[in-house]
């Protein structure tokens, strides 16, 4: 699970989008990188709620730019890429389309003995109710453990095939048929972009992006905030975890702010028990050759709004 | 105490919650997901409880231990593999440059009947997707537009392949299988295909999902015009200030008006308004205050739908999941979205912008018993609605809007005190 | 007992008599502008005999008319505000329409109550106190739990050290938070009921709207390191509370003299005075009434820090035009008009006034430049774009706070007109604006689904 991805992960600039496929690359940058981005795509083991969302994954700019700049990531312009399908030579075509179908086979193994171990699960449960009937007692711990199973009446599908293997005898012929697989990356079967082609420049990055990232290096995880009133919010570890501490505008420098603004940031961040937080750089892009000149300049302010 | 909104605000952070939150606002712990895990073993999930996190982080093994298993949960739940079992597959073929006729069959001046936008051919439909999705051509294909596409592909109910011409196969070989397109071959191609945006995919998905059917709206092209365009605020829909009507009524009227202020007191150059006279009643001293003109959306012609400007006009058409669909005739739409990128719009409409875009909604006044009888539901229903779905980098905001035409309650008519629902929706008189 | 200074205690009090002594707001407020009205016989066109008893009632106002009070305020120009002193102005403007607001209180002009029952001259105690305490105690409970909770940390360090000392194996994460989680909410709840169980229905514990210690939760939590800091500093700073200063003797000293006065706001003050002819506002240097006329570029002129000189031209979109325009068309239609800045809002909208009820909608003002003169020109299109820029996350902010105090956004679209020529007839000037309103919510598509 701590996998590490080829560096520089690739993300996917797609219609003007920054874009994960890769499920090690997301794990990768969450865990190494404080990147959690935003997850976009629909779960297909649960694919009627938007509480918990999959593949792909969404990413500011401005957390492209902080990886790009920290040379973990790279851009890759993907409707390219993706012509390389036309140019794919017949014998890698084939060879994909073997190695999904050996995959394919092997859901299959996997999805017909969770059949048959629901089934002896099944009996087993019925035995032991028939048993626990003739008893006449109540066996609370097997009861439970039961019940445990039951819920557990999925199993693990890529793990070894060993034992599968050796069933695969008692297969009826249907069921040897391959599942078709929609892999979630195209690589395979197309090459790891590596021509400097597709590779595109570091991304644009609003104005606020000093704030970000300054907050990004002191250790916060950041989402975008629009749903919460706010630019972007700041978790002092993984949102997974972890709270938010706060709801964070950005402005510049030399800008006017409404002091009604502050009222309203203030009595939001209250209202749900979080720190308003107001900062931006010293210095505008006028002033400096970088915007790491910029993130070096930012100063934040806290406010909280304390009643009357 | 005299300030009833004193009490609102200590009750506020306690209940407000539970009425506006929405689960997906928070990120929720993946672990609450392990027993639909495929990849790993399922029985050292015990359910943490929804909401419990740490305040912050601290240096013990026991947190790094917790949140290394959510975050190996939520790895194994987005590595769940999408699968199709043979005989329930559905197979659908990309087509890159739009709806095209089978290989034998002859095109007539008729054409395929489907538009260019659609962009992905199911030649064998079966499920009930598809009362909802695609269009059927003359050989009960059926084409999907890309965001019909994308999302069936993302829920594991599609097989989208490559078509034969792209992998450079020969036509003939038809036993030859197709290379299945990615999750990512397929945003990377079907995005920015016909006006399709991530954000616009990103609501309609996030609809989808709940069980809404969608559908695009005339004004899904941004560069749609409306052949004839209002372009003027509708001028006749402001009500001015009441004159005094004709008649017998109207001359008993101002004779009286005359004895409320006989050496006419009542200015509007210099105030004041109401004069300095006697009045007989408070209706009236209001009825003299409105000087203010004000829009009336029951009087507001109804405009094109084409006549707003992007991104504030409306693109999908949206149903309840209840809501009986005919894809041949689709009925009035149960919300009418528009879809904005808070990155690139950054600021919010002006009057002339969300003014056209409610005017280009049907008149929808409030109505039935409760509007009837319940003024502020009335103010908050109002008379024209659209719902504005802004996207955030992937976190989409749904605000509603409505005309709320306070100037049609005239507040000072009502007697007694005040019965509005309050505490969100909870209808009581006030308690003396 | 006597809780309120408003005591004209008309009508029945109810059967249950749990809370004894609540003014009979319906009859202190029972008029809902500050003008006279004199109910005249009703007209009925087909009977003459009504004609002629209405004309003879006429006829008496005529001959010894009822006079309509105008009571006095002056404008201090340092503050650019406008004041009211004298005491029976104060009541009427209050109870009448609830205008302006105590500059020692929130709202209603209640320092001297307060004061008296702080002293102990009446008694029960005041909502303030009250809220103070509720403070005081969540602060504490606060630190007790970040106590609580870094022993609890420490403790599981420790163990964890000398598991791995030892080479046991410590129990796997089951739950997902260390210890049971402490919760402040819980703790005020266990001493609210405390409290009451130790006083049983005593009504003079509390003032009649007195709430229940319902926790509030609205201090941002910090980390340790902090809190440790706000201690400190907060002890240091309740040495100096004026209560304790606050000397034995000196309650019993029962002269008092009331330090408040109501400060209206300037729409208010405009409105009384133009709208009414309630009001005149005296300048207070010169000690001199100043005409509605030159009252309105006065205010307008003053609605920007530092204030505009006399001479300058008003402006169309001038800020105190625009909420004067908003604040007279919600006045026109019944509404009692009221400053939202408590909740970041221009304005708040009571259904009779804020004793009654809840303001149910929060109203923001948004200029609007569609007239043609506004595009005429590069300059301008540039001026009216940067007016107009209010970005979404500010939207949804206002938004979301009014949620947490449920209330409806307005979203008040004034149309600013192009220059008048003129800004003598301001009826005329003020009919020049338009409104629009909108009411905005969050969508939540989840629950919209039947």
């Amino acid at each position: 699970m701590d996998s590490q991805p080829t560096l520089p992960v690739p993300i996917s600039y797609i219609s003007g989008r920054y874009l994960l496929f890769s499920i090690d690359a997301v794990t990768y940058l969450r865990r190494e990188h404080n990147i959690c981005g935003v997850l976009i795509g629909t779960l297909p083991q649960i694919p009627q709620q938007n509480v918990f969302l999959g593949l792909p994954l969404e990413l500011m700019p401005e957390e492209a730019r902080v990886l790009v700049d920290r040379d973990v990531a790279c851009i890759v312009d993907e409707a390219k890429a993706h012509d390389g399908m036309k140019s794919l030579l017949e014998e890698d075509r084939r060879q994909y389309l073997r190695e999904l179908e050996s995959q394919g086979l092997h859901a299959s193994r996997i999805l017909s003995d969770r059949k048959d171990q629901q089934r002896e699960q099944a009996l087993k449960k019925l035995g032991e109710k028939v048993k626990a009937k003739a008893a006449k007692a109540a066996d609370n711990a097997s009861a439970s453990s039961a019940q445990k199973d039951e819920s557990s009446s999925v199993v693990d599908i890529f793990d070894d095939g060993s034992n599968s293997a050796s069933r695969s005898a008692n297969m009826t012929p249907e069921s040897k048929l391959a599942m078709a697989i929609t892999p979630a990356t195209s690589y395979p079967p197309l090459p790891q972009p590596t021509s400097s082609s597709r590779i595109l420049s570091k991304p644009e990055v609003p104005l606020s992006y000093p704030l970000f990232a300054h907050l990004h290096s002191q250790g916060y995880f950041l989402s975008p905030g629009l749903r919460f009133g706010c630019q972007y919010v700041a978790y002092p570890g993984d949102p997974l975890r972890f709270h938010s501490h706060f709801l964070v505008v950005s402005a510049e420098w030399d800008q006017n702010i409404d002091l009604m603004d502050i009222i309203n940031g203030g009595r939001l961040g209250t209202g749900v028990k979080k720190g308003f937080l107001l900062g931006g750089p010293e210095k505008t892009r006028e002033d400096v050759d970088s915007e790491a000149e910029r993130v070096e300049s930012v100063r934040a302010f806290s406010i909280e709004w304390a009643g009357m | 105490m005299a300030d009833a909104d004193e009490e609102a605000i200590r009750a506020t952070t306690t209940e407000a919650p539970q009425i506006e939150t929405d689960l997906s606002d928070e990120t929720q712990d993946f672990r609450l997901l392990n027993h639909l895990n495929f990849l790993s073993d399922t029985s050292s999930a015990s359910l943490p409880r929804r909401g419990e996190k740490d305040f912050e982080p601290n240096p013990t093994e026991f947190q790094a231990d917790v949140l290394s298993a959510s975050r190996g949960a939520m790895h194994n739940a987005l590595a769940h593999p999408r699968i199709h079992h043979p005989k329930t597959q559905v197979v659908g073929i990309y087509a890159p440059d739009g709806p095209t006729p089978p290989p034998q069959a002859m095109v007539d001046e008729k054409g395929l009947g489907v538009s260019s936008d659609y962009c992905v051919c199911v030649p064998v439909p079966k499920g009930q997707y598809f009362k909802t999705i695609g269009q059927a051509d003359r050989w009960n294909r059926v084409w999907l537009l890309p965001e019909e596409a994308m999302y069936l592909m993302e829920r594991g109910s599609l097989d989208i392949k490559w078509p034969r011409e792209l992998s450079g196969i020969d036509a003939d070989d038809v036993n030859e299988p197709l290379i299945p397109m990615s999750l990512q071959a397929a945003y990377a191609c079907l995005l920015g295909r016909s006006g399709l945006t991530l954000e616009r995919y990103t609501v309609f998905t996030g609809l989808r999902r709940l069980g809404y059917a969608v559908v695009r709206a005339s004004g899904w092209d941004d560069n749609a015009q409306a052949e004839d365009s209002k372009n003027e605020i509708n001028k006749h829909a402001y009500t001015e200030p009441q004159q005094r009507g004709p008649g017998l009524a109207g001359i008993i009227g101002r004779c009286f008006a005359w004895l409320d202020d006989p050496f006419g007191t009542s200015s509007t150059a210099a105030g004041p308004i109401v004069g300095c006279g006697i009045h007989r009643n408070y209706t009236d001293v209001y009825r003299k205050l409105a000087t203010i003109p004000w829009y009336d959306p029951a009087k507001a012609e109804t405009r094109d739908p084409l006549d707003t400007d992007a991104p504030f006009r409306v693109i999908f058409h949206v149903y309840k999941p209840s809501t009986p669909i005919k894809k041949s005739a689709w009925p009035t739409p149960d919300f009418r979205i528009a879809v904005v990128n808070a990155r690139e719009q950054t600021s919010i409409p002006t009057l002339a912008q969300i003014g056209a875009l409610l005017e280009s909604t049907p008149l929808d006044p409030p109505r039935g018993e409760k509007m009837d009888r319940l003024m502020y539901m009335r103010l908050r229903h109002g008379y024209r609605n659209v719902v504005l779905a802004v996207v955030d980098q992937g976190v989409t905001s749904f605000l509603r809007i409505s005309d709320a035409a306070f100037g049609k309650e005239k507040l000072y008519e009502n007697k007694g005190p005040p019965t509005g629902p309050k505490r969100g929706g909870n209808f009581r008189p006030k308690k003396r | 007992m006597e809780t309120s200074s408003l005591q004209p205690k008309a009508g029945p009090r109810g059967k249950r008599g749990a809370r004894p002594g609540r003014p009979n707001y319906r009859h202190i407020h029972r008029h809902p502008l500050p003008v006279n009205v004199l109910s005249v016989p009703p007209v009925i066109p087909h009977n003459p005999l009504s004609i002629i008893s209405v004309a003879l009632s006429y006829l008496t106002f005529l001959i010894s008319p009822p006079r309509q009070e105008v009571y006095s305020a002056y404008f201090d120009s340092a503050t650019s505000s406008i004041h009211v002193t004298d005491e029976r102005a104060i009541k009427a403007l209050w109870e009448m329409g609830f205008f302006g607001k105590g500059t020692l209180s929130r709202s209603e002009p209640s320092w001297l109550e307060r004061e008296k029952k702080r002293r102990g001259l009446l008694g029960g105690s005041t909502s303030e106190e009250a809220t103070r305490k509720r403070r005081t105690e969540r602060r504490e409970l606060k630190l007790e739990r970040a106590r609580v909770e870094k022993v609890a940390i420490e403790e599981r360090l420790k163990a964890e050290a000398a598991a791995k000392e030892s080479g046991d194996v410590l129990p796997a994460a089951e739950g997902s938070t260390i210890g049971e989680k402490f919760s402040v909410k819980k703790a005020m709840e266990a001493r609210y009921r405390q409290s009451r169980s130790q006083t049983p229905m005593n009504g003079d514990v509390s003032a009649p709207t007195e709430p229940p210690l319902t926790p509030n939760g609205k201090s941002v939590r910090f980390s340790h390191v902090v809190q440790e800091k706000e201690v400190v500093s907060s002890s240091a700073a309740s040495l100096q509370l004026p209560d304790s200063v606050l000397d034995e003797d000196e309650a019993e000293d029962a002269v008092l003299e009331n330090e408040e006065h109501l400060q209206i706001s300037n729409e208010e003050a405009f409105f009384l005075a133009y709208s009414l002819g309630v009001l005149q506002v005296y300048d207070r240097e010169e000690n001199k009434v100043i005409p509605t006329s030159s009252l309105f570029p006065l205010l307008c002129n003053h609605s920007q820090f530092p204030p505009r000189t006399a001479t300058a031209e008003l402006k169309p979109d001038d800020p105190f035009a625009m909420s004067y325009v908003v604040y007279h068309h919600f006045r026109s239609l019944g509404w009692v008009v009221r400053s939202g800045v408590k909740f970041g809002t221009d304005y708040l909208l009571y259904n009779r006034g804020p004793v009654f009820s809840h303001a149910e909608f929060a109203v923001i003002i948004l200029p609007s430049y569609s007239h043609s003169y506004w595009s005429e020109t590069e300059e301008r299109r540039e001026y009216t774009t940067a007016q107009q820029a209010r970005s979404w996350w500010w939207l949804h902010c206002v938004n979301r706070v009014q949620a947490q105090v449920k209330k409806s956004l307005v979203l008040c679209y004034v149309e600013v007109p192009p220059p008048a020529a003129s800004s003598d007839d301001i009826g005329a000037l003020i009919s020049r604006y338009k409104i629009r309103e909108f009411l905005l919510r969050r969508w939540i598509p989840n629950r919209s689904r039947d």
